[in-house]
């Protein structure tokens, strides 16, 4: 495993993988790339995770996938957002910066 | 996602498990391939990008299988788990399981024989096409609702009714069958052309009556029933058009009945009523009118109530017009009231007057089942729960493995529901044998009407009942599991101590327990008392050592030709050996049979019938005897003298009253030497002199009323349906044969039937009695041994567990006696709860029980309590053994088991 992989902390990965689809639909192979090319290669998403989290978050309804065709012209599954996943997102992301913001002010203490 | 996409899911998850498989297959590989492409792209070689790939993938099944727990599948998968694992758990304690299942196959057992009884009498409609619009006709006979309807009414209400679609009428009585083989009884039908169209019947060969057969002079034809068909012809389809001899006169065959054709009434043969415009020529009551029963088809969209005003009213407008001509001299028992005789009409929908009487019966039985399953519900929960103890740590370690609590509370219900279904699959076994047990009463007190068996639909009850009382039993352990607290659990399960709801809830268990046997005993109880009560009740007359025999004369003999017949069949019978005394009568007790009529006594004002109101004038039985007859069946002369054989001679005018009779028209005195006069034979009848009164006889049963009674040893009148009796010393049953042969020897073509003693006529009087006691009895027995199993497996546990603080106790210095005394006492408060509760139970429901009780009152005070203490006597004896158990505890090995 590459060293610069860093862990993915306990319910981030299902904030990714919607803030990867918010920006337009994707397959699982997609979303993986892009979550690893922002994060300038820091985050590594590990494939044992993304699918389960993919699925997960399709049973809940936040996320909703089709068949279609790849841009080097394979068969693949695509998932995009739906309203309620747009809405789950807002709220993972305030969650998030406030709990970053949170920890943040902990650790700039001197 | 909205709900309908989630089941659709959860669809495409259970039954396209393969289809989702393969998509996440394709899914994957393609993103394998994808991940080859972009390495060969940063420039590494085919076979090393793809192994690049496949490696930075990881493994592929675990993936597969944690996306397919994420997917909608979630459900039924650890379902299939559970059921392994609980049919494992199972197997491993099989004594467990064998206890659970047994209790369980008994209580299922019970259910579903009674369901299956319940589904063939009151469920299933009847077997013809929209048999909710069928109704029969009633007659209010001074008070008492019968079918019997006048002739004269129903040809006015066929006449008049707007409502009712059709309208047939059917009278039964027994005909005799000669000419190929030895004459044989049957059962016969007579109808009219309307009868089978009604109910959409056709015959499978041949055809149904036609309207000119139906008139009085018309051809005579008949129907066979398939069951005689068989019997006597073999089936042969030539029989159809031939002619055959039916009470000595000539019938055409003109139709045959499908075999699955059934009617509430074991008719074997059917021929035209052959009504006509006022009389009939069948069943003769009364001058120009015929007693009949009436079924009808509403018109569709009309309600029965409907019909019944429309009825009332035609009954109001041709009933004055009736009175006077319509007074059936010696009519159905209802009819002796004299008064205006037929009163209003009424409709009962067919069904329900052909399940009748069953139903309350077979209602009790049924909730009398629910109750013992209830208790067997109990009782395994008891056990479940003592299980549950032994399993905590099982349980608390699963939870903090991470078990979710709703995990392990299914877990368990899943085991609950699996013993379940087993004990409904072994009760099954029990209902087979059940109902062929029950096949018996079927015979003799059900509404012949469907053959009683375990159908698709009892198949499903049981399945159903199953599946329920696992839920039911299992939800004190699963909810057990959802409130243990997993550290407090892993902290006190080595230590085998339990939480105080537990032993609460165990403790509300015993209670219901109780309760419910308590009901079930007092049921019991009441039908047991009643039964011997029924038992105790003297008959009038003799049962050991008297045989009877039925003769029903055909063909219209006349008067001294009935005369010949009888005296000399009674000369033959006393000729025979073994035979001390023979008779005849035409109304023997418990035969149905009996003609009533009012009287009337000299000396007083004459019956004014345009006068008298219903129920004023108390109708009389007026059997016809041969002289022998009371000593035949040993009915005491209680004054007076019996009969000789000159009282029998014509115009002697003699007559003999039972006390009854005495009571009521001569209170106080001696009905001896006083002149009465029978009504309805006919109107110059001459006065007769009473010689002597007899004792009373329970003509229609022990349970029945006792009529007043006036025999008459003159046989003029004497009716077609005879009895004849033989009072033998020693044994009756070689005497059959020989009573054939006289009858056979003095008119060679008249069957005879019914041969019994009279103790075999009484006891089939009582046989339903006789069952429904037997099978309350039987349930509350079974309910008993289960709740004391029940009360027996709560006290010791307790002890078990109390052990270390008895042994705490007794280091301290407490007695044995104040052991016994502690364990008892916890029991004894257990049952004294339950049996208050199943007092007040048991009080507001025995009112149900009433229409099959006898001279017992629904909330008897002695039964309640005898049933109460001995209740409480035997749960005492169920806590006495772990107590004593208790007492026996050593304080210093209780004290270092620690």
């Amino acid at each position: 495993m590459p060293k610069e992989k860093t862990d993915l902390l306990q319910g981030t990965l299902d904030l990714l993988i919607l803030r990867a689809l918010q920006l337009g639909p994707r397959h699982g192979f997609g979303v993986s790339v892009l979550i690893r090319q922002t994060s300038k290669e820091v985050l590594q998403v590990e494939q044992g995770s993304l699918y389960p989290a993919l699925y997960r978050l399709e049973e809940q309804g936040w996320i909703t996938s089709d068949w279609g065709v790849s841009d080097n012209n394979r068969k693949a599954k695509f998932y995009r957002l739906t309203p309620a996943g747009r809405k789950q997102l807002a709220e993972e992301r305030a969650s998030w910066e406030r709990l970053s913001t949170a920890i943040n002010l902990v650790l700039k203490t001197t | 996602m909205n709900l309908r996409e989630k089941m659709r899911r959860r669809f495409q998850g259970l039954f396209r498990k393969q289809e989702l498989d393969d998509q996440m297959d394709t899914e994957m590989r393609s993103h394998v391939e994808m991940q080859t492409q972009e390495n060969i792209e940063a420039g590494m070689k085919p076979e090393e990008a793809r192994r690049k790939a496949l490696l930075d993938f990881g493994a592929v099944e675990s993936i597969k299988e944690q996306c397919r727990d994420e997917r909608g599948v979630r459900w039924i998968e650890p379902f299939a788990q559970d059921v392994r694992y609980g049919a494992r758990k199972l197997g491993k304690n099989p004594g467990f399981a064998a206890v659970a299942v047994l209790t369980l196959a008994l209580g299922i057992g019970a259910n579903t024989a009674i369901f299956s009884v319940v589904n063939a009498v009151l469920l299933k409609p009847l077997p013809y096409p929209e048999p909710g619009q069928l109704v029969q006709l009633r007659a209010d006979w001074s008070g008492s609702p019968s079918s019997d309807i006048g002739s004269t009414t129903f040809i006015e209400v066929k006449a008049q009714s707007q409502s009712l679609a059709r309208i047939a009428a059917y009278s039964g009585g027994a005909m005799t069958l000669t000419g190929i083989g030895s004459a044989e009884r049957v059962v016969a039908g007579a109808v009219t052309a309307d009868f089978f169209p009604m109910l959409g019947v056709q015959p499978a060969q041949g055809r149904n009556f036609t309207r000119e057969e139906d008139t009085p002079n018309g051809p005579k034809s008949v129907i066979l029933g398939h069951g005689l068909w068989q019997s006597r012809w073999g089936g042969d389809p030539d029989v159809l058009g031939r002619t055959i001899t039916v009470n000595q006169q000539s019938y055409t065959v003109v139709g045959i009945l499908p075999a699955r054709f059934q009617y509430p009434e074991p008719f074997q043969l059917w021929t035209p009523l052959a009504l006509g415009e006022t009389g009939g020529t069948f069943v003769k009551y009364g001058e120009g009118m015929v007693l009949l029963k009436a079924i009808a088809r509403l018109k569709p969209g009309v309600t029965l109530e409907q019909a019944q005003t429309e009825l009332q009213t035609i009954a109001q407008r041709v009933q004055p017009a009736q009175s006077g001509e319509a007074q059936p001299a010696g009519g159905p028992r209802a009819m002796g009231t004299g008064g205006g005789g037929e009163g209003g009409l009424t409709l009962i929908g067919l069904h329900e007057q052909v399940v009748g009487d069953v139903k309350g019966a077979l209602l009790v039985l049924l909730g009398a089942v629910a109750f013992l399953l209830l208790i067997a519900c109990a009782n395994v929960a008891n056990l479940l729960l003592a299980r549950a103890a032994a399993r905590q740590r099982e349980m608390a370690v699963r939870a903090a493995l991470g078990a979710g609590r709703l995990r392990v509370a299914r877990q368990l219900l899943t085991e609950s529901v699996l013993l379940a279904l087993a004990g409904g699959g072994l009760g099954l076994l029990v209902a087979f044998w059940g109902v062929q047990a029950l096949g018996q009463w079927s015979d003799a007190s059900l509404p012949a009407m469907h053959g009683i068996g375990i159908d698709a639909r009892v198949l499903a009850f049981t399945l159903g009942v199953s599946v329920i009382t696992g839920l039911l039993f299992g939800l004190a352990p699963a909810v057990q599991a959802w409130r243990t607290d997993v550290n407090a659990a892993l902290q006190e399960a080595g230590r085998g101590e339990m939480g105080w709801h537990r032993n609460r809830f165990r403790h509300l268990l015993v209670v219901s327990e109780v309760a419910l046997a308590l009901v079930l005993l007092i049921g019991a109880g009441l039908l047991i008392k009643s039964f011997s009560r029924l038992m105790d009740v003297n008959p009038g007359f003799r049962t050991d050592g008297v045989l009877t025999f039925q003769v029903t004369l055909t063909g219209g003999k006349s008067s001294p030709q009935k005369i010949n017949f009888i005296e000399q069949i009674v000369e033959r019978l006393k000729a025979l050996p073994g035979v001390q005394v023979a008779a005849a009568t035409d109304s023997l007790p418990l035969t149905q049979f009996e003609r009533i009529t009012p009287a009337e006594i000299e000396g007083r004002p004459p019956i004014d019938f345009s006068q008298v109101k219903p129920g004023e004038v108390r109708p009389v039985s007026r059997p016809t005897v041969t002289v022998d007859y009371f000593n035949a069946m040993g009915i005491p002369v209680k004054s007076g003298r019996a009969f000789t054989s000159q009282d029998a001679h014509p115009g002697a005018g003699v007559v003999i009253v039972n006390e009854a009779f005495e009571k009521h028209h001569f209170p106080g005195q001696s009905a001896v030497g006083k002149r009465i006069h029978l009504l309805g034979s006919s109107a110059e009848a001459p006065w007769a002199t009473v010689v002597g009164v007899v004792g009373e006889v329970r003509q229609s049963g022990l349970a029945g009323d006792v009529m007043p009674e006036v025999y008459s040893p003159e046989l003029k009148d004497v009716g077609d349906a005879l009895s004849f009796v033989i009072r033998v010393s020693g044994e009756s049953a070689g005497l059959i044969s020989a009573v054939r042969g006289v009858v056979a020897e003095v008119e060679p073509n008249q069957p005879l039937h019914n041969v019994m003693t009279m103790e075999q006529r009484l006891a089939n009087t009582t046989t339903s009695r006789r069952l429904n006691t037997a099978l309350l009895g039987s349930f509350a027995a079974v309910a008993l041994l289960l709740a004391v199993v029940g009360i027996y497996g709560v006290m010791s546990h307790a002890v078990t567990q109390r052990r270390r603080e008895i042994g705490v106790r007794m280091a301290l210095g407490a007695q044995k006696s104040d052991v016994l005394g502690l364990i008892i006492n916890g029991g004894l408060r257990l049952t004294l709860l339950g049996v208050a509760v199943g007092l007040a139970v048991a009080f507001a429901l025995t009112r149900y029980l009433s229409s099959l009780l006898y001279s017992v009152n629904s909330t008897d005070p002695l039964t309640f309590l005898s049933v109460a203490v001995a209740l409480t006597g035997v749960a005492l004896l169920a806590c006495w053994l772990p107590a004593r158990r208790a007492a026996n505890v050593n304080p210093m090995v209780a004290l270092r088991t620690e």
